[in-house]
């Protein structure tokens, strides 16, 4: 008699297994859960969550709107003055993104999987914003086409003087073994 | 309650263009780490088939793509967007979209957007969301 085995929703740091209820041939079951038998999420790293770099504090300037008009396609020579409201995206270019948060995945290759950013209100020329870069957050999937992922979000968060929250950067990055990819897709 | 300038189903001005190396040098400005995006050799030996443009730089340009459609009418709040293949350097795109929904919230008149880059291959490359605030 066979045993099968059943891949259930991985817990923090290890898969846990079933016995199949269902009667399905064990084999692809049993070679899936030999694949993925333990979790690379583990305790050492998920305390990276929630790790935050120097907070650093930037002002909107014309040069640097100007800037991220030229490389977004913005109209360059729209005239601006002191507490006009300028195009949101210069927050992208305002501090580096998630410098000084590397988190040490120990899997070979990553990919940009993706980005979001959202204002709360919109963003004036030459207002004074504190940037605070964290790591948001630390995933795992065992399967899918790039096999074993670890997905680590960044977040920068923009506030203002009084510590109200102006907007947030947001971008996951996926880190995963070529070995275990079925196809190789998405972004550098 | 003003009326909101857009209707569902309005597609935003498509945008074409050709993201070059030259794009991608003034994304990076000074500094620019020396990796698969200016080198055509590191690029092949990453399995790409040429050097790549950079993930956020796409991003931003779905970004402008929706302050230029949107002008004066309002603010962006949030653009999201799915990375699902890269595209290359002198290869052309073009970001297009939908007006997907149109609602009041907070008092206020806004509209959700599907957004998407298109590689020269009509693939997406990026499938992105916007939401969009108009002025009272």
């Amino acid at each position: 008699m066979h045993t099968v085995l059943t891949l259930l929703r991985p817990p923090a740091n290890e898969c846990q297994f079933r016995p199949a209820a269902d009667g399905v041939r064990p084999s692809n079951r049993v070679r899936f859960a030999l694949m993925a038998d333990h979790s690379l999420l583990t305790e050492e790293l998920r305390a990276h969550i929630g790790r935050a770099a120097d907070a650093r504090h930037a002002t909107v300037t014309i040069e640097q709107v100007h800037r991220s008009m030229g490389v977004y396609g913005g109209d360059i020579s729209r005239p601006f003055a002191d507490g006009d409201i300028v195009p949101g995206y210069v927050l992208m270019g305002l501090v580096s993104d998630g410098e000084g948060l590397r988190v040490p995945v120990p899997l070979p290759k990553s990919l940009l999987v993706s980005n979001e950013f959202t204002v709360e209100r919109p963003i004036r020329l030459g207002e004074k914003l504190v940037a605070q870069p964290r790591v948001a957050d630390i995933t795992e999937r065992l399967g899918g086409q790039f096999g074993h992922g670890i997905y680590v979000r960044t977040d920068m968060e923009f506030h203002d003087p009084d510590g109200v929250l102006v907007g947030r950067t947001s971008s996951t990055l996926m880190h995963y073994d070529p070995a275990g990819a079925r196809r190789e897709e998405a972004q550098p | 309650m003003s009326t909101t300038p857009v209707q569902e189903g309005e597609e935003i001005t498509p945008l074409e263009m050709t993201p070059d190396i030259q794009h991608v040098r003034a994304y990076f400005g000074d500094g620019a780490p020396q990796t698969f995006f200016f080198n055509d050799d590191a690029a092949k030996a990453q399995g790409l088939p040429g050097r790549p443009v950079p993930g956020p730089l796409k991003v931003g340009i779905l970004y402008g793509a929706v302050e230029n459609w949107l002008g004066n009418r309002g603010y962006v709040r949030t653009v999201r967007a799915a990375h699902r293949r890269p595209d290359v350097q002198g290869n052309p795109i073009v970001v297009t979209g939908t007006v997907a929904r149109v609602f009041e919230e907070d008092g206020k008149q806004r509209a959700d957007l599907e957004l998407y880059i298109i590689n020269k291959d009509g693939q997406p490359s990026v499938r992105g969301s916007a939401t969009v605030e108009f002025w009272d």
